[in-house]
Formats: C-alpha cells, sequence, structure tokens
C-alpha cells in the first residue's frame, strides 16, 4: 500500500465531504467563465459603446475573481477542518505533518482539477443557452454566441492563481499542526463571547454617520463626481456594517445580561444567536455585500428599463418634429397635410412655431453645434409651453433643454449678443421649451419680448424658422409617419443649393418613438449585463448559505442530540433552529438592502436626478421585496432539511 | 416505594423476528425502590445501553411497560417523553453532554431553564448544588476550559438540579482517570446518602460498580443474576468480579 493508494480511499470514504467544496470550485469556475466569454463575445462587443462594455465586464470578472477567492477558501478550510480528526489519527500513528500536508495537496489536486472539467464543460453549455434565453427575451439583434479560446485561458489563469492562494493560505494555516489539537478540534469549536455593547453601538453609529454622509454626498452635485470621496464613502459604510455584524453578537448579550430574566428564559437562543454573528460575521458580511450588489444591479438597470418611455417624454416633448430653416426642410403644406393624413393614428395636434436662428456672442458658442440658438417672444413662449414667465425690453431668457446641469456659459446678469442685440440674461436655467434640444440642435433656447423679437425679425430676415411640432393619439404607432416625413424632407432638401446642404444632417426630423426605441436598446444591454450578474450573485449567496448550512448540520445534530437527552421538546428545538436560521438569512439581506437603496440613490443623482428618484426607489422596492420573498422560499426549503437532518432524534 | 418498574421488556433491532434481527433485550424485569443506587453491569454487547436508553425514554422498546414515579413511559409521544425527562428524569453521560457554547452554570441550569422556572429559584438551586459538587466557584467557565473531572462534576449537578425521581447515569466514569473515577463515584454516593436521590448507573468498571448498593447483571439481553451490597465496599467489589467472572465480563480490568 503506497501513500498515494491513502490518498484515493481517502478520496473515496469522504465523497461527501468533497462533493460540496468540489461544487463551490466548479461553480466559481462556471460563473467565470460565463462572464468571460462574454468578454470575448465579438458581436456584443462591436454592437455598442465598446468601453463601457468593457469596464462593466472587467468590474464583473474582478468581482467574480475575488468572491471566488474567498468562496473557495471557506469551501476549502471548511473542508480541511472537517477532518481535523482524521488527520489527528493519522499523526498519531506516525505521520507527519508534512505527510499531512501531502495528502491535502494530493486531494485539493483531485478536486481542483476535476472542478475545472466540470466548470468549464458546464460554463460552455450554461452560457450558451444562458445568452440565447437573454438575448431572445430583451429582444437583443446581432449578438452571436462565441467560443473564444481567450475565455478559457483567461479562466484558467485566474483560477490557477485562485487556487495558488487558496492552497497557500491553508498551508500557512496547517504549517503546525498539533495532534491534540487536531483531536480536540470539533471541541474547541466555540468561542468564549463577552458581553460588550460599546462596539457594537460604534458600528451602528459608524454605519448610519456614513449613511447620512453618503445621502450628502449624493445630493452634492461637485462631491457626487469626486471618485474619492465617493469611494472613501462607500468603504466607510462597509465598515460600519462590517462593525455592527462583528459585534452585534456581544451587543445582544450585553443588552440580553442585563435582565436576568429574559436572559435565562432565552439562553439557549441568545447563545446561538451571538455565536452566529460571531462565528459567521465575514460570512453575513461577505452576503450582505453580495445582497446590496443583488439590489443595486437588479433595480437599477430595470428602472432604466421602465423609465425609457418616460425619459424619452421628457426628452422629447413633442411626438414628432422638425425645424425648418434657413431653407432647409421646406416641405410645402400640401405635402405635409398628404402625409399626416395617411397615418394610422390619428393626428391630435399640430402647432407652427416661428422662431429667429440667430447666431450669439458668448463662449456659450462652443457647446452648440449649429453656432445658434432659436430664439422665440415671450408670448409664443408662454403659450405652447404653458409657462407664464415675463420677459421685458432689453432682457433674455436662457431656457437650459439639455440633461446636464450648468448653465453653459450663459449665467444671469450677463450680456449677450443675439443676432446683433445686446440682451441682458435675466435667468438661465432648466425651463419646458417648444421642441426637444435635438430638431435644432442645441442646448438651451432663447426668449425675448414680443417687441425685441419683431426688431431682430426686420434684421435677420434669413434667420426665420418654423418648428413644427405634432401630437398623435398614440405616438407608438407613428414610425410609418416619421418614415415618410424623412423621406419627403429629404427629397426636398436635395434639391436646394449645396451652401446649405450640410444643414439638413443636423437639423432632422425627431420623434419619440425614435428616441425611446434608442434608449431601450441602450438599457438592454446594460440589463443584460448586470441583472445576470445580480442573479449570479444571488446564486453566489444562496449556495454560501446552503454549504454553511450544510456543514454545521453534523455539530448541530450533536447539540440536540444532548438536548434531546435533557428533555428539550420538539417544538422548542424548532423555535430555536428558525429564529437562528432567520438571523443568518436575513440580516445580511437588511443590511444589503440598506446598502443597496443608498448606492441606488448616489445611482439616481449621477443620471437625472429628482426627477427619476420615484422610479429608481420604487424598482429597488420592488427588488427588495422580490429578493426577500425569494428568500423566504430559500429560508423555509432550507429549514425543512435542516430540521429533518438535526432533529432526527426527536 | 417504587421509582422504577419494568415488565418484559424486549428490543429487537432490524425488523421483528427475520434473520437479519438482533434481540437486544429479552424480556426483562427490574424493579428500583426510592433511594436506592442501583448498578447494571454486563459484558459489551449485554443490552447495557439499550436498557438505559429505553428507561431513560430516549429509546422506545419493542414490547413490554415502563412505569417511572408511578407514570407509564411507553403510552408516552415523544414530546411527552421530552418533558417527562426534564422534570423527573436526571441523566449523567460518559460523555458528559455539556453544551460548549454554555457556561457550566447555564449548563447545570438548562433544565430549570427549559421549564420556564424562576430566575431567583434557578439561582439558589443552582448555588446548592453546585457548592455540594465544589464548582460553583467555577461557574461561569466554559467546559472546555475545565477540567474532565469537573465538567462530570457539572453533569452530575444538571441531573440533580431538577430533583428527578430518578438520575440514570451511563458510564460515568469512562472518560476520567481512576483518581477522578474515585471523585465522581463519591459524589453519586453523596448524592445518594446525602440528597436520597435514586441512581440507577450504567456500568463495565468493577471499581465504579463497588459503589452501589445493589447490582444487576444482564448478559444477552436477559436479568441473570443480582448481588446486594453489605455496607464492606472491599469486599463487594470482590463478589462484583466473581460474578463477573461467571457470566464473562472482563474480570481483569480494574
Amino acid at each position: 500500500m503506497k501513500f498515494s493508494t491513502i490518498a484515493i480511499k481517502n478520496f473515496k470514504v469522504n465523497l461527501k465531504k468533497y462533493l460540496s467544496y468540489f461544487l463551490c470550485s466548479s461553480f466559481s469556475i462556471m460563473l467565470f467563465f460565463m462572464y468571460a466569454t462574454l468578454l470575448f463575445n465579438k458581436s456584443l462587443k462591436d454592437g455598442g459603446e465598446k468601453e463601457v462594455i468593457n469596464i462593466i465586464f472587467f468590474m464583473s470578472l474582478t468581482v467574480i475573481a475575488l468572491f471566488s477567492v474567498f468562496f473557495i477558501n471557506y469551501a476549502h478550510t471548511a473542508f480541511v477542518k472537517s477532518r481535523y480528526k482524521e488527520f489527528g489519527i493519522y499523526m498519531t500513528l506516525g505521520m507527519t505533518s508534512k505527510d499531512i500536508r501531502k495528502i491535502i495537496l494530493i486531494e485539493n489536486s483531485f478536486i481542483i482539477a476535476s472542478s475545472f472539467v466540470t466548470g468549464l464543460v458546464s460554463g460552455v453549455i450554461f452560457s450558451r443557452l444562458f445568452q440565447m434565453v437573454v438575448a431572445s427575451i430583451l429582444d437583443l439583434q446581432g449578438i452571436e454566441y462565441s467560443l473564444s479560446l481567450f475565455s478559457f485561458a483567461l479562466t484558467v489563469g485566474v483560477f490557477a492563481i485562485v487556487f495558488l492562494l487558496v492552497l497557500t493560505l491553508s498551508r500557512l494555516h496547517t504549517r503546525k499542526l498539533e495532534i491534540g489539537e487536531l483531536l480536540s478540534a470539533a471541541r474547541k469549536n466555540e468561542k468564549e463571547i463577552k458581553a460588550k455593547l460599546l462596539p457594537g453601538i460604534l458600528g451602528f453609529v459608524i454605519l448610519v454617520v456614513s449613511l447620512a454622509a453618503f445621502v450628502i454626498v449624493s445630493d452634492n452635485d461637485t462631491l457626487n463626481t469626486n471618485p474619492v470621496f465617493v469611494i472613501i464613502n462607500i468603504l466607510l459604510i462597509f465598515t460600519g456594517v462590517y462593525l455592527t455584524i462583528a459585534n452585534a453578537g456581544m451587543a445582544v448579550l450585553a443588552m440580553i445580561k442585563g435582565n436576568k430574566k429574559s436572559y435565562y428564559q432565552n439562553v439557549l437562543l441568545v447563545t446561538e444567536i451571538t455565536s452566529k454573528f460571531n462565528q459567521n460575521k465575514k460570512i453575513i458580511f461577505v452576503l450582505s455585500i453580495l445582497s446590496s450588489m443583488i439590489v443595486f444591479f437588479v433595480a437599477s438597470p430595470f428602472s432604466l428599463f421602465s423609465l425609457a418611455e418616460k425619459i424619452s417624454g421628457m426628452n422629447q416633448p413633442n411626438h414628432i418634429e422638425y425645424a425648418s430653416v434657413y431653407g432647409v426642410n421646406n416641405l410645402s403644406d400640401a405635402k405635409l397635410a398628404e402625409i399626416l393624413k395617411s397615418s394610422p393614428t390619428p393626428l391630435e395636434k399640430q402647432n407652427r412655431i416661428e422662431f429667429l436662428a440667430l447666431g450669439f456672442h458668448n463662449d456659450a458658442g462652443v457647446t452648440d453645434k449649429m453656432n445658434a440658438k432659436p430664439v422665440i417672444n415671450v408670448s409664443a413662449y408662454n403659450q405652447y409651453t404653458n409657462s407664464s414667465i415675463t420677459v421685458t425690453n432689453g432682457q433674455v431668457y436662457n431656457a437650459i433643454i439639455s440633461w446636464e446641469p450648468g448653465n453653459f456659459g450663459i449665467a444671469p446678469g450677463s450680456m449677450l449678443t443675439v443676432g446683433g442685440k445686446k440682451l441682458t440674461v435675466t435667468e438661465s436655467k432648466r425651463a419646458p421649451w417648444v421642441s426637444s434640444s435635438s430638431s435644432f440642435l442645441c442646448n438651451s433656447g432663447l426668449v425675448v419680448s414680443d417687441e425685441d423679437y419683431q426688431a431682430l425679425r426686420s434684421a435677420n430676415q434669413n434667420s426665420v424658422g418654423v418648428f413644427h411640432t405634432f401630437m398623435f393619439k398614440d405616438w407608438k404607432n407613428t414610425q410609418k409617419t416619421i418614415d415618410e416625413l424623412t423621406a419627403a424632407v429629404k427629397a426636398e432638401n436635395a434639391k436646394i443649393t449645396p451652401a446649405v446642404a450640410n444643414g439638413d444632417k443636423l437639423i432632422t426630423v425627431i420623434s419619440r418613438i425614435l428616441a425611446y426605441t434608442e434608449l431601450k436598446k441602450a438599457y438592454s444591454l446594460f440589463i443584460f449585463v448586470t441583472a445576470v450578474m445580480g442573479l449570479l450573485f444571488f446564486i453566489a449567496a444562496g449556495s454560501v448559505l446552503f454549504f454553511k448550512q450544510y456543514t454545521e448540520t453534523e455539530s448541530a445534530r450533536q447539540k440536540y442530540d444532548k438536548l434531546y437527552k435533557i428533555g428539550l421538546v420538539k417544538k422548542e428545538a424548532k423555535g430555536i433552529i428558525t429564529k437562528e436560521l432567520l438571523v443568518t438569512f436575513f440580516s445580511p439581506l437588511i443590511f444589503g438592502s440598506v446598502m443597496g437603496y443608498s448606492f441606488i440613490y448616489y445611482m439616481t443623482h449621477l443620471v437625472g436626478g429628482q426627477d427619476v428618484m420615484k422610479e429608481f426607489m420604487i424598482f429597488a422596492t420592488v427588488v427588495v421585496a422580490a429578493y426577500f420573498l425569494f428568500q423566504s422560499v430559500f429560508f423555509f426549503l432550507t429549514r425543512k432539511k435542516y430540521m429533518d437532518e438535526v432533529l432526527k432524534k426527536y | 416505594m417504587k421509582v422504577l418498574n419494568t415488565k418484559n421488556i424486549t428490543k429487537v433491532y432490524g425488523g421483528k423476528e427475520d434473520a437479519g434481527s438482533t434481540r437486544a433485550l429479552d424480556g426483562v424485569d427490574l424493579s428500583v425502590e426510592a433511594g436506592e443506587f442501583v448498578g447494571v453491569m454486563g459484558p459489551s454487547g449485554s443490552g447495557k445501553s439499550t436498557l438505559l436508553n429505553i428507561l431513560s425514554g430516549i429509546d422506545i422498546p419493542t414490547t413490554g411497560n415502563i412505569e417511572i414515579d408511578g407514570r407509564s413511559i411507553t403510552t408516552m409521544s415523544k414530546d411527552e417523553l421530552a418533558l417527562f425527562r426534564r422534570q423527573k428524569l436526571g441523566f449523567v453521560f460518559q460523555e458528559f453532554n455539556l453544551l460548549d457554547s454554555l457556561t457550566l452554570k447555564e449548563n447545570v441550569m438548562l433544565p430549570l431553564i427549559l421549564d420556564k422556572k424562576d430566575s431567583a429559584y434557578m439561582e439558589e438551586k443552582i448555588k446548592e448544588i453546585m457548592s455540594l459538587f465544589e464548582i460553583y466557584h467555577i461557574k461561569d467557565k466554559y467546559p472546555h476550559g475545565v477540567s474532565g473531572g469537573q465538567q462530570q462534576r457539572a453533569a452530575v449537578s444538571r441531573s440533580l438540579v431538577s430533583d428527578p425521581a430518578i438520575v440514570f447515569a451511563d458510564e460515568p466514569t469512562g472518560n476520567l482517570d481512576s483518581k477522578s473515577s474515585n471523585a465522581v463515584m463519591r459524589l453519586f454516593t453523596k448524592m445518594n446518602t446525602e440528597r436520597n436521590s435514586t441512581i440507577l448507573m450504567v456500568t463495565h468498571d468493577a471499581f465504579a460498580a463497588s459503589f452501589c448498593k445493589r447490582i444487576i447483571f444482564i448478559k444477552d439481553g436477559k436479568v441473570c443474576m443480582e448481588i446486594v451490597s453489605k455496607g464492606d465496599r472491599k469486599e463487594f467489589f470482590d463478589r462484583i468480579l466473581d460474578c463477573l467472572a461467571v457470566i464473562g465480563g472482563e474480570k481483569n480490568e480494574i
């Protein structure tokens, strides 16, 4: 009988213990591989904004790799620990700790090799399946499945490092193995917990303060774009959560020990929960972060997706619009009427709003592609935007249409020369406008008094233009009309002299449906990447919990066997187990949801502020609720299985 | 007064009466009076542990009836049995069976806690019992921080804390050296004489058994012999060894 024979024999006998470790490793590899195939998917990369997608995938891969280090290390440690007694016996029989490490290494090589095979094979199958399903659900066109050698190489490379790291850590751990310690390892697993309230409160205070600070940072336009501030703040939140979790056990103990009666009555539960927090603080912490990622990753893209209609509505107040100016887009009334008449959905409102496309002198000019801004008179402005502003002679009102905050160089109080006339800027802020910013490319429009407008008009006859705006009964059914209008306008523009011909590329027919379709397409891709990430994290979090419960079953059974002999009734045992499981299943969810909400709060401030806040929060709540629901199902299933195992005697 | 009375207990493992089944107990009748200190001895595989498990309601007999403190435990449900155990029975096990997550004090208190007793009463009770067994000064330590003998004393204290009708002890000296064994057996004697506790102890250790007042020998699942102490422990010890020799126990084990 050779040394390797022992290792092989062990492998057969301990199959169950190996299985969970093996599954954890395979799962991590599969997960990583699925993302790696996305990273190297050509059609996906060429599809849209290359850099953003690359960054998202790169981040995802990093997160998965980090997660794998933790996850596999955890599985590995649990696996090695479960065998301490066996190692102790080997050592009493004369094995050196070097031999033990050799056994560990041989066994691990088996597990690692087989996890690579399983992980990669299942990764190939699942990534294909998964891309097909997601692409069809989200109606993503042009995404083809491709397997690249790079994704294999990357996965193998990264996980070689991960396993090397885990084995090195394990080696440090098993460097000085003592027979006595090994043999009594199972007995010594419970550490004494001191009752202390202060560290827990401190952690909680840090958490609350950092969350409050995060809200303040999010609200502040200069701070929320400062990465240093944001990262420090997020790290502070994590620290607060960790300290709270790490000291929760001691705090619970301290709080309840004051009251002797309730302490004694709940001594089993209290010690159970405190030791749960103490033993599992790292797991609960990591699960909290995973949960926050799940909430964030799932809620934000779906909110954006569902907001596509609203955002396109905000960006495009009119269902269809185009500007005719400088002789461009000069469609005859008859032709226009003909097109509108054949529209599948009835026209409800049609406006012709006259404006002047006037050049202006100001450094703001660099941000306007046409080097001109549309100018309308205050009566027309109030009429078509349902506003009631007053602009007197010599004044100009700057209505900002674009989404980005800032006044684009036109500050209130400054002077602006428009069409040769000097005017004082009264206000410069986000305000409604008669058209979108796209039909006549500009980030703001100007409003002047009726008198000034007349004067400007007679001085700049060539700059007179008209916004044609149309509202239909059903804007989603306007594609045909848009196509016809675009064709008609194009035909018209082909007739004009080349001097202004370039204008027709910038002054086009704009529609809400087009904007909406564009947004949806962009967000779909976002969902595709992040929601799946959230889903995978959900699975990962679930596996960690399941694995934890699984490894604890044996010692729990021993414990409840003892209690059975003393006379614990099944109902009481069930009560304790239920509450104990509630802690491990739901405390990460609570911490995670709080963090998830704060990340989403931050996110809304980056994308658009108050306008989209409500939708984001509603979606986050839906996701949190759904998460609690799923977790509850998972909780009940695990509890059933766990109780069946642990309370066999009862 | 009879505290424990059994009639014709049998236990068959692995299906009834087929070829693969094992008859662990084969019609055991025994009775224990209040205040008695009874030992059950027998060679390995004689059915000692099965008997104890059945008497204490942890295992269920195939046939037969067991009455403890006037109540038949064979008809009880599992939950009723659990309640009965924590109120009427005390246990001392070979492996102590202390919970690692609780202090010695909390471990001792556990049966009372399960029974939702008043905390002042519990404090008083454990003070009395733990002082009696000289572990009150280490009451706030955890099991892994004290010696095996101290752990066993805590286990003994726990078995008495609810003033049980009878204490069952399963090889209570099995994990201890001879000095600690001696100490623990003196505790049992103390329990028996000072507190007038009824004790039924299963052991294969003749030295430990010599502390008992009466010893029942079982072999192949049947009661085969019974001896009663005349007061002199040395003389009783010799008689135990003789009996073991007769029924084929481990004689050379002291």
